[in-house]
C-alpha cells in the first residue's frame, strides 16, 4: 500500500533537473550534417497500411508488417520486394518472429533466405511459413486455435514456439500443431490482462515469463511428459517472481544468459536473475540525482498495484524499448529520452556483489525526441546510436566529441571485444584521459565521479510523414531500414557508397556495350 | 550542282515551299500552291513551275508499268536570286496520260549553303511528304483499278448478251458481227493490263519502306475528314470505301474525250493530301531558320544519341558523355563579325569545339593530369578518350534509335509541347490523352490562313530578329583547350526596341491566359492552347507539366498505351528511364514488371538555338530577365534548382498566374528529362513525399483557411521555397563563381535573347566540367579498400572519406570549388542515374529513391516582382 501511496500521492519527478537540463536540452540539427551517411532514400512501397513491425531476417533481407494484413520481405541491397510475401491474415499483423534467425551475418551463405521461417500472427491467426515453399498452391501452417489476440511470439528451443495474449500456447514449429495450452483465466487475479511479450528462461526451470499489464511478471514452467511413448508439454503457472515495479510492465528483454530484464511504465527497469527468478537491480530512469537507489528495491505486491485501474503514468517517462547490448549495456528509451545503463559495475569484474552496487546511468539524453522513443538500434561499427520517435524523425547519436580523442583501440582481438569497445566508446568508458573526466566534470557542475554523458546530435532522418514505428540496421553496404505509420518503409542508404557502386556498375556496362564491341 | 559566278542579290521575303503540276489538259505547267501562302511575294511562280517541268520526267520507255521513283535537283541559277530545292515526283491518276502525273515540290530560299548543308535533310523530309502524297494516291488509284476491272467484267457480259441476243434475232444478216468481237479483244487485252497495275500497286502499298505512311493515313480519321469538307466535292478514301460502284459499259470503239476537269491533287491523294501538306507547312517552319540554326539543330541532334548519356537543362540538350561531339571547325570569320547571330554561333560552336576537345588525343594528357589515382588502374575501365573507339560511338545503337531525333518534331512552335500531328488532325474532339496528358486542339488547325496567322509569323519574327544587328563585341578570344568552359564577354548589351519586347510580352500574355481560361473556341489559331495539360478535364485541376516525358503517340495511340506504365494517381506515364513504380501493393514484382516496357516514348527536346530565337510563349526561360529583374536572390534560387533540390513557390490563389510565370521562367534551369524531373506550375495540393522524387520546380497554392501546410514538417528539410504570402525565401546560399554573371550581367540586360545565351553558355560550362569529372573520376576512380583480416567489417566512414579525398583533389584540379562542385556532381549524378534505368531497363522493379544532400538553406525577405 505504501508503493500504491507514493505513486499516487507523491508529485511526479520532474524529468530533468534544472542542473542537467544545461546539457540535455531539445537538440536540433542544420540541413547540412557531415557526420550524416544517409542521404538516398528507397522509398519501398508494398504497404497500404501502418507498417509496425521490422524484423532482420538474414543479411541481406528483412520482413516487414502492417495492419494491411500485409507481410512482406524485402530485400536490402536494391530495395525490392520479393516474391515472399503473403496475406493468409484477415487482421492487422501484431507481430513477427524469424524464428531461424542467424547471430551471426558476416558470412555471404546468409544472403539466401530459401531456409528460413516466419512466423507471423494477427488476431487469432498463427502462420508459420517457411520462405521456400511459397508457392501457388502450398499453404503455410494456420492455426486459429488462440482465444483471443496473439500479441506476442516467442522461439523456444526443442523447436518450439510460444505466443501469448489471453491464453498461452506452445507449437510444435515442424508441425504447426499445437502442444499445449494455458488458459490464464484460472490465474487468481482480478487484473489479469493479456499477456504482451514473452521470453524464454532456462534456470532451475525451462519456462517462460510473460509480462501484461500488470507490475508482476508471470512465470511459467514448460513440463515435459510421456506418456504412452507420446512426448507431451504442459505449462504451469508458477508464482515465483515477485513485484518490483510501480507500474505496469511494458517491455521484456534478455540480457545474458543468467538475467533478463524488465521496463515500466513508471519508468523503472528491474534486472532478474534467471536461476533465482529475483530482481537484483533496479534502474530508475527517472530518477535525476544519480543517488543511490540500491536500498529502493523493495517488493511491491501485485496486490497493492491495480496497473489498470488505479494509476496512469505519465507517457513521458514509460519504458518504450530497451536495447541490450554486450550482454551487459541496457539502452533504455524513456518517454522522449534514453539512457544507457551498465548492469555490471563500470570496469570491475562481475561479481553478485557488485550487482547490487552500480545504478547511474552512463548515458543520458531526456529530450531526445520531441514524442516517444519507439525503438533503437546501434550501430557497433560506427559508435552510433540511432532513435526512432514518434515525432516521425530517426535520429543518430554520437559520443560527445569533447571527450575525443578516446582511448587508443585495443590490439584487434575477438569481434567480441572490438564490438564491446565500440558500445563503451559510446558511453564514454574509455575516456580514461584525467584531464578530460575533470573538464567534463567540471563543465557539468556535478559531483559524481561517473557524470553521465550526454551524446551529440549528428544527424536527423526526416523523411517519414508519421510516426516512426521501428529501425533497423542491416549493414554498412546495406545502410538502414525504418518503417513507420505512415505505410513507409524506407532504406537509407550511404550516398557515396552508392555511388561508388553505381560508378563501378557503369564501367561495367560501358565497357561491355561499348568497347568490347569494338573488333 | 555549281553555284552562279557572280552570287545574286539577296531576296528580302522568305523562304517558300512551292507545289507545281504539270497538267497535260490545257494549261501545262502551272503553281498549285505555295507555303505559306503568298509567300512567293513578287517572284513568278508560273515561269518557274514551267522551267522546272521543261524537262519531261517519265518513267523508261517500257511497256510494263512501275511505280516512278522520286528525283532531286538543286536549282542555283534562278533569276530573282532564290535557290531551289526541286523534288519530282509522280501520282498515278487512271485518266491521265500513261496513268502518270507528274508533280514537284521546290523550296526556294535566298541562301544557297542552307540548301548545299541541308540537302541529305531536306530529301529526307521531302521524300517523306511525297510519300504521303503517294500513299494517299494509291488507294485511289486502287479503287479506280478496281472500278475499271469491274466495268471491263460488266462490258464483257453486256457484249456476250448483246451476241446472243443478236444471234437470237430473227432480223440478224451478219453486218455487225466484227464490232463485238473487237471490243472483246479490246476489253480482255485491257483487264490483263490492268490486273497486272492492280498487282504492281498493291505490292507497293505492301512494301516495308510504305507501310508506315499507310499506317498513319489508315489511322486518320475519315469520317471526321467527310464532315469537315462536307460541301466539298473532293474524293476521300471515306467517299471509296462507302460507296458501291456502280459498273458501266465500256465502248472500246468509241475515241475517249478528255472534256473534263483533270482531277486535283486532293482528290488524287485523297487523306494523304491532307497531312503532306501540314508536314509541308511544319517543314517550311523547320528550314525557314537560318542556315546557322538548322546546322545547330543538326548537330544538336546528333547528341541525342544515345539517349541514356544526354546531359539536358531546362530540356535543352548540353553535352552527351558518350557522344564523340560534332565539332566543325570554329568559323574565324564569325569572331570578326559583331551582329548577335554571329555571338551566337560563336558559343553554340564553342559547345561542340570543347566537347571535341576531349575527343581528341591531347586530351588524354588533359585527362591523365586530372586524375590523380595511377594511371595503370584506367586500363580496367572505360577509356573516355576512346580514340581508336570513336567511331563505335558514333554508331547508332539500336536499342535508342527508337529514341532518335525526329525531324519533324521541333517544326512545330514549341517542339517541347509535342504533339501528335497525324493523329491530332483527324481526331474526332478537341480533348485526347496523350501521355496521360489531356490535350486541347483546335479543330480547325488545318486552315492554311489560320495556320499562317501564327507559326509563319513567329518564324517571320525570328527572321527579322537574326537579321538584326548589334553593336560591335568586346575582342574574342580564340578557343583554346585552356578555354573550355569558360565565359567569354561576347558582347555589349544589343540595343533593343523595348516597344517590341514589351509587345512581345504582352502577346505571350494573352496567350497564357488563353491558355488559362482553357478557351479552345478562337477565331484565329491559337497554339495548341496548352498542349502540357495534364490531368483531369477538369479546368480547376488540370497542371502544366514541363518536363514530363511524353510519348510519341505515333507509334502507341492514346487508346492503347500500356496501362502497366500508367500512375493513376499521378495521372502520369513513365518512362523507361525511370524506374517503374508499383501500382499493385501485395503483388510480387515479377507479376508487374511483365510488358511494362513494350510502348517506346519520344522525349520532346529544345535545340538551345531554337530556345533562344523563338518567342513561344511557353518556351522555357520565358521571361527571365524580366520577372527576375530586381531579384539578387537569383543566383541562389538557381544553384537550388541547378543541384536538384526541390524548389517550390508558395502564393495564394489569386498569384496563380504570375507563379506560373515564374515557374515558366525557371524551368531553363531543371536539369534532366526523365520523370524524376518534373516541373509542375501550380497545384492545389499539398507538395507530398512521392513529389520528392520526382518534382524539382513546383508552384503550390497556399489555402486561405489553416488546412495542411503547402509543404509538410516532414519534408520542410528537404525542399527550398519561396513563400509569396510572407515573401520568405528559403534556398541554400551559393558559394562558387560560376554562376556570378548572371547575377551581374542580369543587371543590365536589355535583351532576354543575350541573356540567355548567357545563361546557355554558363550551363554549358557547368556540363562540360560534368563531362571531364564524369569521365575522370567516376569512370576511373575506384577506392580500393582492402578486405580486412580482422573480422569487423570496414567502416563506411572510412570509405567515406576515401572517396572525398579523391573528389576533392579532383575538383582542385578543375579547378572548382563549394557550390558549383555540387552542380557538377548532381549534373554528373542524373547522367548515371539515366544510364543505370537504361541499365535495368529490363531487369527487376527497382523503388524509387531521392537523394537528400543537406543543404543549408537561409531565409531571407525577398518579394516577387509583379509585372503589369
Amino acid at each position: 500500500m505504501a508503493s500504491l501511496f507514493r505513486a499516487i500521492f507523491s508529485p511526479r519527478p520532474s524529468p530533468v533537473s534544472n542542473k542537467q537540463a544545461k546539457d540535455d536540452v531539445y537538440q536540433t540539427i542544420a540541413n547540412s550534417q557531415p557526420h550524416n551517411v544517409y542521404e538516398e532514400v528507397l522509398f519501398l512501397k508494398g504497404h497500404s497500411g501502418p507498417v509496425n513491425h521490422l524484423k532482420k531476417i538474414n543479411k541481406t533481407h528483412f520482413v516487414t508488417g502492417a495492419d494491411d494484413n500485409l507481410v512482406v520481405v524485402w530485400e536490402s541491397k536494391y530495395g525490392s520486394m520479393t516474391e515472399l510475401y503473403h496475406s493468409y491474415h484477415t487482421s492487422p499483423i501484431t507481430c513477427i518472429l524469424p524464428l531461424s534467425i542467424s547471430s551471426d551475418y558476416s558470412t555471404e551463405s546468409e544472403t539466401d533466405i530459401s531456409d528460413h521461417t516466419i512466423a507471423t500472427a494477427s488476431s487469432t491467426e498463427l502462420v508459420i511459413w517457411e520462405l521456400k515453399d511459397i508457392e501457388p498452391g502450398v499453404n503455410p501452417k494456420i492455426s486459429t486455435d488462440h482465444k483471443g489476440v496473439i500479441n506476442c511470439l516467442c522461439l523456444l528451443r526443442q523447436d518450439m514456439l510460444c505466443s501469448g495474449g489471453q491464453d498461452i500456447c506452445l507449437w510444435d514449429i515442424p508441425s504447426g500443431k499445437l502442444l499445449s495450452k494455458y488458459d490464464r483465466s484460472q490465474i487468481p487475479d482480478e487484473n489479469i490482462s493479456e499477456i504482451h511479450s514473452i521470453l524464454e528462461i532456462e534456470g532451475r526451470n525451462f519456462g517462460i515469463v510473460a509480462v501484461s499489464k500488470n507490475p508482476k511478471p508471470e512465470f511459467y514452467e514448460i513440463k515435459k511428459s510421456t506418456v504412452t511413448q507420446t512426448v507431451q508439454y504442459h505449462l504451469q503457472f508458477n508464482d515465483h517472481l515477485l513485484s518490483f515495479h510501480n507500474g505496469p510492465v511494458s517491455y521484456l528483454t534478455s540480457v545474458s544468459n543468467t538475467l533478463f530484464a524488465t521496463g515500466s511504465e513508471d519508468g523503472s527497469v528491474i534486472v532478474w536473475s534467471i536461476n533465482s527468478l529475483n530482481a537484483i537491480k533496479r534502474f530508475e530512469g527517472m530518477k535525476d540525482d544519480f543517488s543511490d537507489s540500491s536500498n529502493s528495491l523493495s517488493q511491491s505486491t501485485s496486490s497493492s498495484i491495480m496497473s489498470s485501474t488505479i494509476i496512469n503514468f505519465d507517457p513521458s517517462s514509460r519504458v518504450n524499448f530497451i536495447l541490450v547490448l554486450c550482454q551487459r549495456y541496457l539502452f533504455v528509451a524513456i518517454g522522449r529520452g534514453f539512457k544507457v545503463f551498465d548492469v555490471y559495475s563500470s570496469d570491475v569484474s562481475v561479481t553478485p556483489h557488485e550487482l547490487q552496487s552500480t545504478h547511474k546511468p552512463l548515458v543520458v539524453h531526456t529530450e531526445a525526441h520531441k514524442d516517444a522513443i519507439n525503438h533503437m538500434e546501434f550501430i557497433i561499427e560506427e559508435s552510433m546510436l540511432i532513435t526512432a520517435s514518434a515525432d516521425q524523425s530517426v535520429r543518430l547519436w554520437k559520443p560527445d566529441p569533447s571527450l575525443a580523442p578516446f582511448q587508443k583501440k585495443p590490439p584487434v582481438q575477438k569481434k567480441e571485444d572490438m564490438d564491446k569497445f565500440n558500445v563503451e566508446v559510446f558511453c564514454g568508458i574509455h575516456t580514461n584521459s584525467t584531464n578530460q573526466r575533470q573538464s567534463l566534470r567540471k563543465r557539468r557542475s556535478l559531483p559524481s565521479q561517473t557524470t553521465p554523458i550526454v551524446p551529440t546530435l549528428v544527424g536527423e532522418l526526416m523523411l517519414h510523414s508519421d510516426t516512426v514505428q521501428s529501425v533497423l540496421f542491416m549493414s554498412s553496404e546495406d545502410g538502414l531500414v525504418t518503417c513507420g505509420s505512415d505505410n513507409m518503409v524506407l532504406l537509407w542508404k550511404n550516398l557515396d557508397s552508392e555511388d561508388e557502386k553505381r560508378e563501378s556498375e557503369l564501367r561495367k556496362y560501358l565497357k561491355e556495350t561499348y568497347y568490347d564491341a569494338v573488333p | 550542282m555549281a553555284q552562279s559566278g557572280t552570287e545574286p542579290a539577296k531576296r528580302k521575303e522568305r523562304d517558300f515551299i512551292l507545289l507545281s503540276e504539270f497538267a497535260e489538259i490545257r494549261h501545262g505547267p502551272q503553281p498549285i500552291c505555295t507555303i505559306p501562302d503568298g509567300g512567293e511575294g513578287s517572284f513568278d511562280t508560273s515561269s518557274f513551275s514551267v522551267r522546272i517541268f521543261s524537262t519531261d520526267f517519265q518513267q523508261g520507255q517500257s511497256e510494263e508499268f512501275s511505280v516512278s521513283p522520286d528525283s532531286q535537283v538543286l536549282l542555283t541559277e534562278t533569276s530573282d536570286g532564290l535557290f531551289a530545292y526541286v523534288h519530282y515526283f509522280a501520282l498515278n491518276d487512271i485518266e491521265a496520260r500513261g496513268y502518270m502525273r507528274q508533280y514537284c515540290l521546290s523550296y526556294l530560299t535566298a541562301s544557297p549553303s542552307k540548301l548545299i548543308d541541308s540537302f541529305q535533310r531536306i530529301k529526307k523530309d521531302f521524300s517523306e511528304v511525297t510519300s504521303l502524297f503517294k500513299c494517299g494516291n494509291h488507294k485511289v488509284f486502287r479503287h479506280d483499278l478496281n472500278a475499271r476491272l469491274k466495268d471491263i467484267e460488266f462490258s464483257l457480259d453486256e457484249l456476250n448478251e448483246d451476241k446472243q441476243r443478236v444471234e437470237d434475232n430473227s432480223l440478224y444478216n451478219g453486218c455487225y458481227e466484227d464490232i463485238p468481237e473487237m471490243n472483246k479483244s479490246v476489253l480482255l487485252k485491257d483487264r490483263e493490263f490492268t490486273k497486272k497495275i492492280l498487282d504492281t500497286i498493291n505490292f507497293e502499298m505492301q512494301s516495308e519502306t510504305n507501310k508506315k505512311f499507310h499506317e498513319l493515313i489508315r489511322n486518320c480519321d475519315s469520317n471526321d475528314v467527310v464532315r469537315k469538307r462536307g460541301n466539298s466535292n473532293f474524293y476521300t478514301t471515306a467517299s471509296f470505301t462507302q460507296s458501291v460502284h456502280k459498273p458501266k459499259r465500256i465502248m472500246a470503239h468509241l475515241s475517249q474525250r478528255f472534256t473534263r476537269q483533270q482531277r486535283t491533287l486532293n482528290e488524287l491523294s485523297s487523306l494523304g493530301y491532307q497531312l503532306a501538306i501540314n508536314t509541308l507547312k511544319s517543314l517550311f517552319e523547320k528550314y525557314c531558320r537560318s542556315e546557322f540554326a538548322l546546322r545547330m539543330e543538326q548537330m544538336e541532334s546528333e547528341l541525342l544519341n544515345p539517349l541514356s548519356s544526354l546531359l539536358t537543362v531546362g530540356r535543352v540538350p548540353m553535352i552527351n558523355v558518350l557522344r564523340s561531339a560534332v565539332s566543325p571547325p570554329l568559323n574565324y570569320k564569325i569572331i570578326s563579325s559583331s551582329d548577335e547571330e554571329s555571338l551566337f554561333q560563336i558559343r553554340q560552336q564553342l559547345k561542340f569545339n570543347s566537347s571535341s576537345l576531349l575527343n581528341n588525343e591531347n586530351c588524354s594528357s588533359v585527362l591523365l593530369y586530372l586524375d590523380p589515382l595511377p594511371r595503370q588502374r584506367m586500363v580496367s575501365v572505360v577509356d573516355p578518350l576512346g580514340t581508336p573507339h570513336n567511331h563505335s560511338l558514333m554508331q547508332v545503337d539500336p536499342r535508342y534509335s527508337r529514341h532518335s531525333y525526329d525531324p519533324r518534331q521541333p517544326i512545330k512552335e514549341d517542339p517541347y509541347e509535342k504533339e501528335d500531328l497525324e493523329y491530332h488532325e483527324n481526331s474526332d474532339t478537341n480533348t485526347r490523352t496523350h501521355n496521360g496528358i489531356y490535350h486541347q486542339y483546335d479543330n480547325d488547325r488545318d486552315n492554311p490562313r489560320e495556320w499562317e496567322g501564327s507559326a509563319s509569323h513567329d518564324a517571320h519574327q525570328s527572321n527579322e530578329r537574326v537579321s538584326s544587328s548589334y553593336n560591335t563585341p568586346d575582342p574574342i578570344p580564340s578557343p583554346t583547350p585552356d578555354m573550355v568552359g569558360e565565359v567569354h564577354p561576347y558582347a555589349t548589351p544589343p540595343q533593343i526596341n523595348h516597344s517590341d519586347v514589351i509587345k512581345r510580352l504582352s502577346d505571350s500574355h494573352k496567350d497564357q491566359e488563353l491558355v488559362a481560361s482553357g478557351s479552345t473556341k478562337s477565331t484565329e489559331y491559337k497554339e495548341p492552347s496548352n498542349s502540357l495539360v495534364i490531368g483531369s478535364n477538369d479546368s480547376s485541376r488540370s497542371e502544366l507539366i514541363h518536363s514530363q516525358p511524353q510519348m510519341n503517340s505515333q507509334s502507341v495511340p492514346p487508346n492503347k498505351l500500356d496501362l502497366h506504365s500508367f500512375d493513376e494517381s499521378s495521372n502520369t506515364y513513365y518512362t523507361p528511364a525511370v524506374p517503374y513504380p508499383p501500382m499493385f501493393s501485395g503483388l510480387p514484382s515479377h507479376r508487374r514488371a511483365s510488358g511494362i516496357f513494350n510502348h517506346h516514348e519520344g522525349y520532346p527536346f529544345i535545340s538551345s538555338v531554337h530556345l533562344i530565337e523563338s518567342s513561344s510563349p511557353h518556351k522555357p526561360g520565358k521571361e527571365l530577365v524580366s520577372l527576375f529583374k530586381d531579384v539578387p536572390e537569383l543566383r541562389d534560387i538557381l544553384y537550388c534548382l541547378l543541384i536538384g533540390r526541390p524548389f517550390a513557390i508558395i502564393a495564394s490563389q489569386r498569384d496563380e498566374k504570375l507563379v506560373r510565370r515564374h515557374i515558366r521562367a525557371l524551368w531553363l534551369f531543371v536539369a534532366g528529362y526523365s520523370s524524376h524531373h518534373q516541373v509542375i506550375p501550380w497545384q492545389e495540393e499539398q507538395f507530398d513525399t512521392d513529389q520528392l522524387v520526382n518534382v524539382r520546380l513546383v508552384g503550390i497554392c497556399k489555402p486561405t483557411i489553416d488546412r495542411d501546410p503547402p509543404i509538410p514538417p516532414h519534408l520542410e528539410k528537404h525542399v527550398s521555397y519561396w513563400d509569396w504570402t510572407t515573401n520568405i525565401l528559403s534556398v541554400p546560399t551559393y558559394t562558387g563563381s560560376l554562376l556570378n554573371p548572371i547575377l551581374t550581367r542580369t543587371r543590365d540586360k536589355k535583351n532576354e535573347e543575350l541573356f540567355m545565351s548567357l545563361i546557355e553558355s554558363i550551363l554549358l560550362e557547368l556540363a562540360l566540367k560534368a563531362y571531364v569529372y564524369y569521365h575522370g573520376h567516376c569512370l576511373q576512380s575506384e577506392v580500393i579498400v582492402s578486405k580486412p583480416m580482422s573480422p569487423v567489417e570496414p567502416s563506411p566512414r572510412k570509405m567515406h572519406s576515401v572517396v572525398k579525398k579523391d573528389k576533392v583533389q579532383f575538383f582542385s584540379k578543375l579547378p572548382l570549388k563549394e557550390s558549383d562542385i555540387n552542380i557538377v556532381e548532381y549534373f554528373t549524378h542524373v547522367i548515371s542515374e539515366q544510364q543505370l534505368s537504361e541499365l535495368t531497363r529490363e531487369g527487376s522493379y527497382r523503388p524509387q529513391k531521392v537523394v537528400l544532400k543537406g543543404h543549408n538553406c537561409s531565409t531571407r525577405v525577398c518579394k516577387p516582382k509583379r509585372l503589369t
